[in-house]
């Protein structure tokens, strides 16, 4: 199965261009921002005495920055499913696929494996990344803190999955994309939002503001603990998380499985 | 550039080359059917509606094995509606289907559906995959729709009648039983349609089945065996051929004296229709009621010599018209 999407994707420019921008712009940025502080440092020896104190880019602090950072762009990993899955509704090769041997639930197991195969990629970039800048920070080799990487594995699951699902149910590329965009920048936050005058604390429950909290910035934790009291553990997120993943495959197996092509 | 243009103006080369005895393609050499059933698609009572749109209503066939099966019908009459069912596209409102069990399927349906950024060879390899085949036969699929030439150029490229081909070439890949078409002919130019029709042919004296839908009578009377005729979406006429075109036999006669023959005619006992024609007169029995040799023996018999003595079949079109309107 795999296979067969390997030969549909080697070929398609969007697809090798959205898997190089995705560790380019996290390698740049995260890059970038090390380099900076490192600069700053050497030219001013009150910034070098606080720097020396940064932990950021060293174990086991730099997983966490790594996966937080990586967290603002899934929305690349996304577009890239959503282009997929589209892209067979809008050419019809869905159909041909059926067909040619296929049946719906080999056709839609394979996209669910390219979904699995996107996040497993992302997560070996951070782990990538973060493994060179804690090298290039001193940082002796470890483990430690290492488990950021499941909770970021989790986060793009629910994303991707998400983005999967609005590819099945819209079925068109521009629309499903701008839903998603529109979705992930205020929709949900204004639906949650209105939703939670009438049932207490549901915000914290929207699909993707959930994710988010998997990932919540170490310096900021205790600060949003503060501010929000009421905010899930980390069982209850995970209890959601799989909740919404089961929720978001089963969506898009229903209409897929029940509809004309 | 000039090789694209000569393509989307005109495809120099395009001929549907039916290879006889290709490994791995089609071939000429009977293949027996694994099904020795009499038919090897059954349909029962389907029925699809679209909203309160009556798609298909109630459908029953039999497609026998090892026959060129033609479903025919006005536009919006539901044939590819049928066969989207059939082929597991479209689901059904009602009724059932079943194929005679371990069958392979190659299938066109509508349009020929591929990825616009690969090349015609390329397309064909993800066919080949589908369907569990290695890459052996995919030269030999070019060939035969007569692509070969193009393998490598991306299927965006390819004009209307060259995409139809692939999709006719890609239908034969991996030696299926049986072959679904959907309106073959599709963009194809006179000598592409012929071809379409021979390697149809072909198919059959391979021993594999072909359901064919089309709205080109005279291509569907040149090869098929079997017909099922549609109409909003209800099977007006289906069986063999000469079944359905034979609802009754027109005889055409003339003799000396058209006067005499006529009042003799409209003497027979099994009280034909007489009607006057261009200088001679038409005939009309039930079917198979009459042979010409026993209406020749009765007009001798009352004394008209006859000149001239033709059994008239009808066309599937004025079958189909007269079926349709």
């Amino acid at each position: 199965m795999l296979k067969i999407e390997w030969l549909k994707l080697k070929r398609y420019k969007p697809f090798w261009i959205l898997m190089t921008i995705y560790p380019a712009s996290l390698f740049g940025l995260l890059f970038l921002i090390s380099r900076t502080i490192d600069r700053q440092a050497s030219l001013n020896p009150a910034i070098h005495n606080a720097v020396d104190k940064i932990t950021a880019f060293r174990y086991p602090e730099v997983w966490t920055t790594v996966t937080w950072t990586a967290s603002w762009f899934h929305f690349l990993p996304c577009v890239l499913i959503l282009l997929n899955v589209c892209n067979e509704f809008e050419s019809r090769t869905h159909r041909q696929n059926l067909l040619d041997g296929w049946s719906r639930a080999q056709f839609f197991l394979a996209k669910v494996m390219v979904t699995l195969g996107v996040t497993l990629v992302s997560v070996f970039w951070v782990a990538l990344l973060a493994t060179l800048l804690a090298a290039t920070h001193s940082s002796p080799p470890s483990l430690e803190g290492a488990d950021r990487l499941l909770y970021f594995f989790e986060q793009c699951l629910i994303y991707n999955f998400f983005a999967l699902a609005l590819g099945f149910l819209v079925r068109r590329g521009i629309v499903s994309l701008a839903i998603f965009l529109v979705y992930s920048v205020s929709l949900e936050f204004v639906v949650f939002g209105f939703l939670s005058f009438f049932l207490r604390h549901v915000e914290y429950y929207a699909p993707l503001r959930l994710a988010n909290q998997l990932l919540p910035l170490p310096l900021w934790k205790d600060v949003a603990k503060r501010i929000s009291p009421d905010a899930p553990g980390m069982e209850v997120l995970q209890a959601f998380a799989l909740g919404y993943l089961v929720l978001f495959i089963g969506l898009s197996w229903w209409r897929y499985h029940r509809s004309d092509l | 550039m000039n090789f694209h243009k000569s393509c989307q103006e005109g495809f120099p080369e395009n001929r549907i080359r039916p290879t006889h005895g290709s490994p791995g393609f089609y071939s000429g050499a009977p293949i027996p059917l694994r099904v020795s059933a009499l038919s090897i698609l059954s349909v029962q009572g389907l029925a699809k509606n679209y909203g309160s749109t009556q798609a298909l209503q109630e459908v029953n066939l039999e497609v026998p094995a090892g026959s060129i099966f033609g479903v025919l019908g006005p536009n919006g009459s539901g044939k590819t509606t049928l066969l989207g069912i059939v082929l597991e596209i479209l689901l059904a409102s009602r009724g059932s289907f079943r194929w005679a069990p371990g069958l392979k399927r190659g299938a066109l349906l509508e349009t020929p559906n591929f990825y616009s950024y690969l090349t015609g060879r390329e397309n064909l390899e993800i066919v080949a995959e589908l369907r569990g085949r290695g890459r052996d036969g995919l030269s030999q699929a070019l060939e035969s729709v007569g692509l070969d030439s193009y393998e490598s150029m991306p299927f965006s490229k390819y004009s209307l009648g060259m995409k139809q081909r692939l999709a006719i070439g890609a239908t034969l890949i991996g030696q299926p039983e049986v072959v679904v078409l959907d309106e073959p002919t599709n963009g194809l130019d006179p000598a592409g349609i012929a071809d379409v029709r021979q390697l149809i042919r072909d198919l059959r004296g391979g021993g594999k089945t072909v359901l064919l839908a089309s709205h080109m009578l005279d291509e569907v009377e040149k090869v098929c065996t079997h017909v099922a005729i549609l109409k909003k979406g209800k099977v007006l006429s289906q069986g063999p051929l000469e079944d359905v075109l034979r609802d009754e036999d027109r005889l055409e006669v003339k003799s000396d004296d058209l006067e005499a023959l006529q009042a003799l005619l409209q003497k027979h006992p099994l009280n034909p229709k007489v009607q006057r024609g261009e200088g001679c007169l038409n005939v009309v029995f039930e079917a198979g009621a009459m042979k010409p040799s026993e209406l020749n023996h009765y007009c001798l018999e009352g004394g008209q010599t006859l000149g001239h003595l033709v059994l008239r079949k009808k066309t599937l079109e004025s079958r189909f018209l007269e079926l349709t309107d």
